[in-house]
């Protein structure tokens, strides 16, 4: 049965029904700058583009956005987004036949990238006309067919089968996300994009952050002098050997005994920083108070009230219960080869007198490290060179990023995992970019209103040996300098702590130190100018 | 003193307003008092600022001249103020409240590019005119402040030091083989080449216009060895060289804070201490002096005619300045390893005397610590005034004017008994000789292979051609005199570039100022006769006359000749550096350009006594330690993980 309101607008036209339409039948206002980049629009929004958008709005909820913000990355989101896209539209176009009309002019609809806008047309196509090979005739078969010469697993037939398999769940936004990830995850790997489609707005902060963070309308936006250095597709050989654990996935009881043995060689030093930091983190978080209550602390300064003819009982103030965290921070340490030794043990001191520092001011804290898991004998090398050594493999290596502490687990409970770091043999190469991104991901959704500080504890640009010589030296830089742009543009607040090496030259925020001994003195330093708000580019 | 760099987009496209607060970044360490970037559509400017002099309070870079469209970033000082600002029209009211940029901006207002040659002092400045769409690089004469460039076909990137340059995305971070190698075999500075593939430096009395997409490159100053300067008589070739020499100490001494300098037991510290001294004490200011001694009862026995103590001879000096505060400095337990990194980041180049730099660091943190803004040194004295003359001899011969060259050389012989004849002789005719009959000759005294004294590893040397390389660059690894002191002076002049040591000194919150880096005093002492620099068998004859004018004469008797940093090997632990050795050794690309294997024999080989002989000198602290010096460097560019 036909919605009034459809038939009402199938017979109007013009940017005020368009408009009013979405409000109708999306039932939320319409959020213009982020679907406009999203659905492409022509120049003028006409009917299936407003019906698009109002789709949308109504079957894109706040609990799908916080599943896809949850589960994919600023490259993926690309490819779930054209997928919900093909869903949402799927959907109304079963709920209103006059949608679904709009909504066949796909060339109108199609996003801009060519590769996107083959797998819109061929979801819908999957998902509305049934999974036969013989009913799908995707567009651009041609270019389709090249690409799937070029590309390494999914294949065409892969992609029908995926998008058969999650024709089931198209009801279930939650569900769906969770059913495209394994495929979204691959098109991201093997396929680059020409541009990052913005990501959509959350309806809370948090998502919005996580939005900015990982693609950020004008994040995508590479001036041109940057052009030349993007890595213009970036990608990953394969993610076959990927970790990404807590620490206790790793840890050994010589780890812990090795931890146990780490002790600072001027306690003191570490004592005074730590006091410093918490006086003044405490100073600047001063409690919030609320005056004129009937219970709580005596107000002295408003006891003359009770000598008043009528004495009032509202002469108790109380300390205002603040719901969220005044600071998130995430210790992103590089655990590379170059690291180990004393270097290592001086940063493992530092983050961990600053984490207890931290969680007795009340600052969410997580601390993670990245590093890579093969080193000079790399299993995925030789898979590429056994494959003929094909041009531009991408990263090949697997990346290994530890969780030693979430933000809720408690520090005594997870300080053991310090003690990975502490292993000769644990770091291999690094990889920031993905480490990064990894880490930005994290803090952005962590439940804090204000202050979203990533600290980078890293000793130089990136390195991976085999990457390196298959990609050239600058591959992983580009995609750690592309990186470090969204994150900035971000209101996350990204810095880093260069240790023996300068990693000013990619970073805004950036100190070096040179001496071991100063990298507590200088981390602590810098932590508070990030916490306290001393800290901002010119 | 500041940094500045800037960024011109030659696509059209928009400045990165993140690339130029990277810079900034990178820049803030060498000017730590105020941080300043201004973007304009296709192009971008940087200023940090480290206030040395009063008027620096007034600084206020990037500077925007709305009317002619003018954009300027003004490194350094200029020293001429009251001139330039006469010539401008301006009066000593107006000057007070302005910066030596403003001034800088309104000569070049009124002369454009032409008014380079106006100012005295030293300088690195870009000059961005957007509506002709030209970008003016300059540095001053005497390179004090260095200035490097990057360009692809969509933008151009210029900056103190690359290292901000490399903070611009597509800017390759890649060493030049070539000049790396150049590095370790001790040859000169090769043209506007860096150790960086495809990173420029403007070289010193050098302009370099950016018109459009056109790229022209110009000297708009070079220092004349035919030029010669005739006087009336003796006297007044000294009195001459005090006028240009006060004046050169004077102009150096505006300053926010106290006054410090170094002071060896030498001449050229020793007299810009001695002037700088008078002339702060007439205004009732003090001046901190530094000597760098070793640890207290070192006994270590030295080379003839050296000495490794300076403390004594500086503090007879210091004692005849009331006005001197005297401070020895030791360096004991420190290692030259130490900070090798961290000072490798700061001049972003290795240090080229690790032993040295570490007396250098304590010099500046101890000026710091007492508050000094300005350090004074004297690092070019020995290429101005006090030049030996020793190339007089084979000047004279290459003349023909053997009776006069017989009578200088035996006088010669006579004032310095220790000298043999046949030393006079190789000086006189070794310019002569071919470079194998050199060696020969020279006995246990020569030189040796590069080999001998470097770290290059032998592939490289064979990739580059070391001997071909050094011909190339006017270079004699055979060390035979020269036929011409002035223009032996002049050519060292035109290959030394001390830039990046200057600058790196305001990353320890200091302004180093060099008096004997004066370009009036430098074009003076230049053209002097040769017979001012030895006259009657007397080296040094024109500083010899002036001294008793700066200070007592029986102070100048006990100028030595100190060996710096002599207590270094009680300092430093075989095992340590064989454990550095070992990092560079396993970092995979440092082997690629020095002989990692020829290091560790030399450890193998650690000796007990003899530091200080010409031998160990070659082989510990010219071949080992600056090796492991260009290592770190390498290591530094080219960051691995093992």
């Amino acid at each position: 049965m036909a919605h009034p309101c459809d038939t009402l607008l199938n017979t109007h036209s013009g940017p005020h029904f368009n408009q009013l339409w979405q409000r109708l039948y999306g039932a939320r206002p319409a959020q213009w700058q982020v679907q406009h980049a999203l659905v492409n629009p022509p120049g003028q929004v006409g009917r299936p583009v407003s019906d698009a958008l109002a789709a949308w709005q109504r079957w894109h909820g706040v609990h799908e956005a916080r599943i896809a913000a949850a589960l994919f990355s600023a490259a993926q989101w690309p490819w779930y987004a054209v997928l919900e896209r093909a869903r949402v539209e799927v959907l109304a176009s079963r709920h209103l036949p006059g949608m679904a009309l709009n909504l066949q002019h796909d060339a109108s609809l199609a996003p801009a990238d060519p590769l996107l806008a083959d797998l819109y047309a061929l979801a819908r196509a999957v998902w509305l006309r049934g999974n036969t090979a013989a009913h799908v005739q995707p567009p651009h078969a041609g270019r389709w067919a090249a690409w799937f010469r070029r590309a390494r697993p999914p294949g065409a037939a892969a992609i029908r089968a995926a998008l058969s398999r999650v024709a089931v769940h198209l009801d279930d936004g939650a569900t769906f996300a969770h059913a495209v990830q394994p495929l979204v995850y691959d098109l991201a790997a093997t396929r680059p994009l020409r541009a990052q489609v913005p990501r959509r707005a959350g309806a809370r902060q948090q998502q919005q952050q996580h939005a900015a963070v990982v693609a950020r309308p004008d994040a995508g936006k590479a001036s041109k002098a940057d052009a030349g250095t993007l890595p213009p597709d970036y990608g990953v050989f394969s993610r076959a050997h990927d970790e990404c654990a807590p620490a206790a996935r790793w840890l050994q009881p010589e780890d812990r005994a090795r931890l146990a043995a780490l002790q600072p060689a001027d306690p003191a030093l570490y004592k005074v920083l730590a006091r410093r930091l918490q006086q003044r983190l405490l100073v600047h978080y001063q409690p919030r108070w609320l005056f004129d209550q009937d219970s709580g602390q005596l107000d002295s300064r408003r006891l003359a009230r009770l000598l008043h003819a009528s004495p009032s009982p509202l002469v108790f103030r109380q300390q205002a219960a603040d719901r969220s965290p005044q600071a998130a921070v995430v210790f992103l340490v590089d655990a590379s080869g170059s690291m180990r030794g004393p270097r290592m043990q001086m940063a493992a001191l530092a983050v961990d007198f600053a984490v207890q520092v931290l969680e007795l001011c009340g600052v969410l804290c997580e601390v993670l490290a990245y590093t890579t898991g093969f080193g000079t004998h790399n299993p995925l090398r030789e898979q590429w060179l056994a494959a003929g050594a094909p041009a531009a493999p991408g990263r090949l290596n697997a990346v290994r990023h530890v969780v030693l502490k979430s933000a809720s687990q408690p520090w005594r409970r997870t300080r053991a995992g310090l003690g990975l770091l502490l292993r000769d043999d644990f770091g291999q190469d690094n990889i920031d970019g993905e480490a990064v991104q990894w880490a930005a991901t994290r803090l952005a959704r962590l439940p804090c209103q204000h202050n979203k500080v990533l600290l980078v504890l890293s000793d130089g640009a990136p390195y991976d040996e085999a990457t390196a010589i298959a990609n050239g030296r600058d591959y992983l830089t580009a995609h750690l300098r592309q990186v470090i742009r969204s994150v900035e543009a971000s209101p996350l607040r990204l810095a880093a702590l260069g240790i023996g090496h300068d990693v000013g030259r990619f970073y805004q925020r950036a100190a070096n130190v040179f001496r071991d001994s100063d990298i507590a003195p200088v981390l602590f330093d810098r932590l508070e100018a990030l916490l306290t708000g001393k800290d901002r580019p010119s | 003193m500041s940094a500045i760099a800037g960024v011109i987009q030659l696509d059209g496209a928009p400045v990165d307003r993140a690339t130029l607060q990277r810079m900034l970044a990178q820049l803030t360490p060498y000017g730590s008092d105020a941080q300043n970037l201004r973007r304009e559509e296709q192009a971008g400017f940087v200023h940090t600022l480290l206030r040395s002099t009063p008027e620096e309070s007034f600084d206020r870079q990037p500077l925007w001249h709305e009317a002619s469209q003018t954009l300027l970033v003004f490194d350094g000082r200029v020293d001429n103020r009251e001139e330039l600002a006469q010539a401008l029209g301006l009066t000593p009211a107006d000057c007070v409240q302005l910066a030596d940029s403003a001034l800088v901006l309104q000569a070049w207002l009124r002369w454009d590019s032409q008014c380079l040659s106006r100012l005295l002092g030293d300088f690195a400045l870009a000059c961005w005119q957007p509506r002709l769409r030209r970008l003016w690089l300059a540095r001053d004469p005497l390179g004090l402040r260095p200035l490097f460039w990057y360009r692809n076909q969509s933008l151009f990137a210029f900056a103190s030091l690359p290292k901000a340059l490399f903070a611009v995305p597509g800017v390759p971070r890649q060493l030049s083989e070539t000049h790396v190698h150049d590095l370790l075999c001790l040859l000169p500075t090769d043209g506007a080449h860096t150790l960086y593939q495809d990173v420029w430096r403007v070289e010193p009395g050098q302009r370099l216009l950016l018109d459009g997409d056109q790229l022209h490159v110009e000297y708009y100053h070079r220092f004349d060895p035919q030029r010669e300067i005739r006087l009336a008589n003796d006297d007044e070739y000294v009195e001459g060289f005090l006028e240009q020499f006060q004046r050169a100490v004077a102009c150096r001494l505006r300053s926010t804070g106290p006054v410090a300098s170094h002071l060896s037991g030498g001449f050229d510290s020793g007299v810009v201490t001695a002037l700088a001294a008078r002339a702060l004490a007439d205004r009732n200011e003090r001046l901190h002096a530094f000597t760098a001694v070793p640890r207290a009862g070192y006994a270590e026995a030295v080379p003839r005619g050296r000495v490794a103590d300076e403390g004594p001879a500086a503090q007879a000096l210091a004692a005849c300045f009331p006005s001197i505060d005297h401070h020895l400095i030791t360096t004991t337990g420190i290692s030259p390893l130490r900070d090798l990194m961290q000072d490798t980041a700061r001049y972003d180049r290795a240090p080229l005397n690790p032993c040295n730099q570490v007396w250098i660091n304590a010099i500046e943190g101890a000026a710091r610590q007492r508050g000094a803004r300005v350090l004074l040194t004297g690092l070019l004295g020995n290429v101005c005034f006090s030049y030996t003359g020793d190339e007089y001899l084979p000047w004279l011969v290459s003349r023909g004017r053997l009776v006069r060259w017989w009578r200088e050389m035996t006088r010669l012989k006579a004032v310095e008994r220790d000298r043999t004849w046949l030393g006079l002789l190789a000086l006189s005719f070794g310019s002569y000789v071919p470079g194998p009959l050199w060696q020969l000759l020279k006995g246990k005294n020569r030189t040796g292979s590069l080999r001998d004294y470097t770290a290059v590893h032998p592939d490289l040397q064979r990739r580059v051609q070391s001997e071909q390389r050094a011909r190339q660059l006017g270079w004699d690894t055979d060390y035979r005199p020269w036929r011409d002191g002035r223009y032996m002076r002049a050519t060292v002049l035109h290959r030394v570039d001390l830039g990046d040591v200057m600058i790196g000194s305001n990353a320890a919150g200091l302004d180093m100022r060099d008096p004997t880096a004066d370009v009036r005093l430098f074009e003076y002492c230049l053209a002097l006769p040769r017979d001012q620099y030895l006259r009657n068998g007397q080296r040094r004859y024109l500083l010899t006359r002036a001294l008793p004018h700066i200070a007592p004469a029986a102070i100048w008797q006990t100028r030595i000749r100190g060996l710096q940093a002599a207590d270094w090997h009680e300092n430093i632990d075989p095992h340590s550096i064989r454990a550095e050795i070992e990092q560079l050794r396993a970092h995979g690309g440092v082997g690629h350009y020095v002989d990692l294997q020829a290091m560790t024999d030399l450890l193998d080989n650690w000796p007990s006594h003899g530091w200080h002989s010409q031998a160990a000198q070659s082989r510990l602290r010219l071949k080992l330690l600056r090796g492991l010096a260009v290592g770190t460097f390498v290591r530094y560019v080219d960051e691995r993980n093992r």
